[in-house]
């Protein structure tokens, strides 16, 4: 070939080409950029008259252009900053021109064969993974729906047996305690206790099951809950005077009001009062606070008891949890209550939390959603 | 919400564009309508990828932009494939697989889950199955029906080897074959094998299946 078709082949590949060709002078100042440069390495602002170095990425950032010229006819790997913001890597090639050095990047088809092989089988196996986790996702909730409908059969035939069983006890207690020997005085009452226990744990079974199988019934009326607290409110004092617990409450004035179940809604109410009584020394308080911001009803239950092991309290909403902090006097507890709570919470779209502090107590804090057409 | 050519169109557009969220979004709003899956599998899924396929052997596009609308169809079926099997189950049960080497999984992933709509337990191999790894699931699941998938033509001679192994060590199961790579007549020309079937598309799966006795 001619020197003239050399000349064009260049100006052509310089122009046309794929790769990137970079013009600096002899010291590593960026003359020129070719369209493929341009459009991979250069932003809204030029690079023309920027060191070299500028445009690199990692550690070679901090040499010079002298330190990374190979012979001609060599190459050297350079990783490049790109306008996509991940880098680049390029077999690049220097070679001196009329007192400039050109800097002439390929992508090493190899490396890119190799990323496309390894991405192309990863995406198949993620999506062959991510269809087995839906098979499973199926069977377990299957195993869940048969596990809660036999909790839900055995609470229900075991309750009227052992509702029996108490009814007899407290018949005898009641009218036959003179027949009954010091052994059947001192008995009879912890079996009915334990009767008692029995039945409290059925009644979370069957509550739990049909929650969990989403057969809960919610009747939602609209109603003020400060007047639904304030209802409620002597009955759970009552559970408090037995450890001498006082139930505080305040509230900010506000006429608003929510749906709610309101026996769903009592229910928690009891379990979370009937906790933080379970787990308060005696002669201590329990906190009741309703406040409001624009979209909710804010209703925090705090208490001065033990508190919770942090650790413990990412899983104290789960069915059959148990923390480490024990009942001060030994009351009993089936560990689904809390579980039963967020779930009534959540089914009228509110959010339950908690927070606690060892040796001064634990909160929870219901937000209920406000219903703005009420 | 109908498949209509505009919404057909603007999928095909996002896929070759790369957009991976659009087609998300084209899909999801198709299942929160409840159209049919198998109108979202034929009328989307696999016509688009039929089309990308054209598009490259006539060399519209780069295969660089054939792997990214198969990257987007995976995630694609994997949001289509999350209700499938809650679907009520018919006790049958099918194995399917790709050949070996055989790195397009697409087809057999779309026959598998449209299986598993229609009530089947299936057990989904994936892309290149080793000959050993599909016979040790024959063993251990004793699936009634296998189906394999080939879609490059190159890939026959391991289909005939695999089928001639199968038949030597189980013979009584049924086996069925299909994907891009094989057509009727490819099929015809070399087999003798029992019990074994071509079906072209996915409907032809089905009427097969149906009238066959569980």
């Amino acid at each position: 070939m001619t020197p003239s078709a050399y000349t064009s082949l260049g100006q052509k590949l310089f122009h046309s080409s794929q790769g990137i060709c970079i013009i600096c002078t002899t010291d590593g100042t960026i003359l020129e950029l070719n369209p493929t440069a341009q459009k991979l390495l250069e932003g809204d602002a030029s690079l023309k008259g920027s060191p070299f170095q500028r445009i690199l990425f990692g550690p070679a950032a901090e040499q010079s252009i002298t330190e990374h010229r190979t012979p001609n006819g060599n190459s050297c790997r350079l990783t490049f900053c790109t306008t996509a913001l991940l880098p680049e890597t390029f077999n690049c090639f220097f070679f001196d021109v009329e007192e400039k050095i050109i800097v002439w990047g390929e992508m090493n088809v190899d490396d890119y064969s190799k990323m496309e092989a390894t991405i192309i089988r990863t995406t198949s196996q993620l999506g062959t993974l991510n269809r087995e986790i839906a098979r499973q996702n199926a069977k377990l909730e299957q195993i869940i729906g048969e596990r809660n409908k036999l909790l839900g059969i055995t609470a229900h035939d075991m309750r009227s047996p052992v509702a029996n069983i108490q009814s007899i006890i407290t018949l005898l207690l009641d009218h036959e305690s003179e027949h009954l020997g010091p052994n059947g005085k001192q008995l009879l009452p912890i079996a009915q206790q334990e009767c008692s226990s029995m039945l409290m744990l059925m009644q979370d079974l069957l509550d739990f099951s049909s929650i969990d199988a989403g057969q809960m019934r919610l009747t939602p009326v609209p109603c003020s809950l400060p007047k639904l607290i304030q209802q409620f409110l002597p009955a759970l004092r009552m559970r408090g005077h037995t450890k001498d617990i006082d139930i505080n409450y305040s509230k900010q004035d506000a006429e608003t009001l929510i749906r709610i179940d309101t026996m769903r809604f009592k229910q928690v109410l009891e379990n979370l009062i009937g906790n933080a009584i379970k787990f308060s020394k005696r002669n201590t308080t329990i906190h009741i606070t309703l406040s409001y911001d624009d979209a909710s009803s804010i209703l925090t239950i705090r208490d001065e008891g033990q508190g919770i092991a942090n650790n413990e309290l990412t899983n104290i909403f789960e069915p059959f949890t148990r923390s480490s902090t024990v009942p001060t006097e030994g009351e009993s507890s089936t560990g689904l209550g809390l579980a039963i709570v967020r779930k009534i919470i959540e089914s009228h779209n509110g959010l339950i939390s908690v927070s606690s502090v060892q040796g001064q107590g634990t909160t929870f804090t219901i937000h209920l959603p406000l219903d703005k057409h009420l | 919400m109908p498949i209509t050519e505009d919404l057909y169109r603007s999928y095909l557009a996002s896929l070759l564009g790369g957009n991976d969220s659009s087609c998300k979004d084209v899909i999801l709003s198709l299942i929160s309508d409840e159209t049919p899956l198998l109108r979202i599998y034929e009328d989307v899924i696999t016509r688009s990828l039929y089309e990308v396929g054209y598009l490259w052997e006539n060399n519209c596009i780069s295969v660089a932009s054939e792997h990214i609308a198969t990257a987007i169809t995976e995630t694609c079926l994997s949001l289509l494939c999350q209700d499938l099997f809650r679907q009520p189950r018919i006790n049958r049960t099918a194995m399917v697989a790709c050949v070996a080497s055989e790195y397009h999984q697409l087809g057999a992933r779309i026959v598998a889950d449209n299986m598993t709509n229609w009530g089947w337990d299936t057990l989904f191999l994936g892309a290149g199955s080793p000959a050993k790894d599909i016979l040790a699931g024959l063993e251990q699941h004793r699936p009634e029906t296998l189906i394999l998938s080939m879609t490059i033509r190159s890939r026959i001679v391991e289909l005939y080897d695999l089928l001639a192994l199968i038949r030597h060590r189980m013979p009584s199961v049924h086996v069925l074959v299909g994907g891009q790579g094989l057509d009727a007549a490819l099929w015809e020309k070399n087999n003798d094998f029992t019990s074994t079937h071509y079906l072209p598309t996915v409907p032809s799966l089905y009427n097969h299946l149906h009238q066959r006795p569980a």
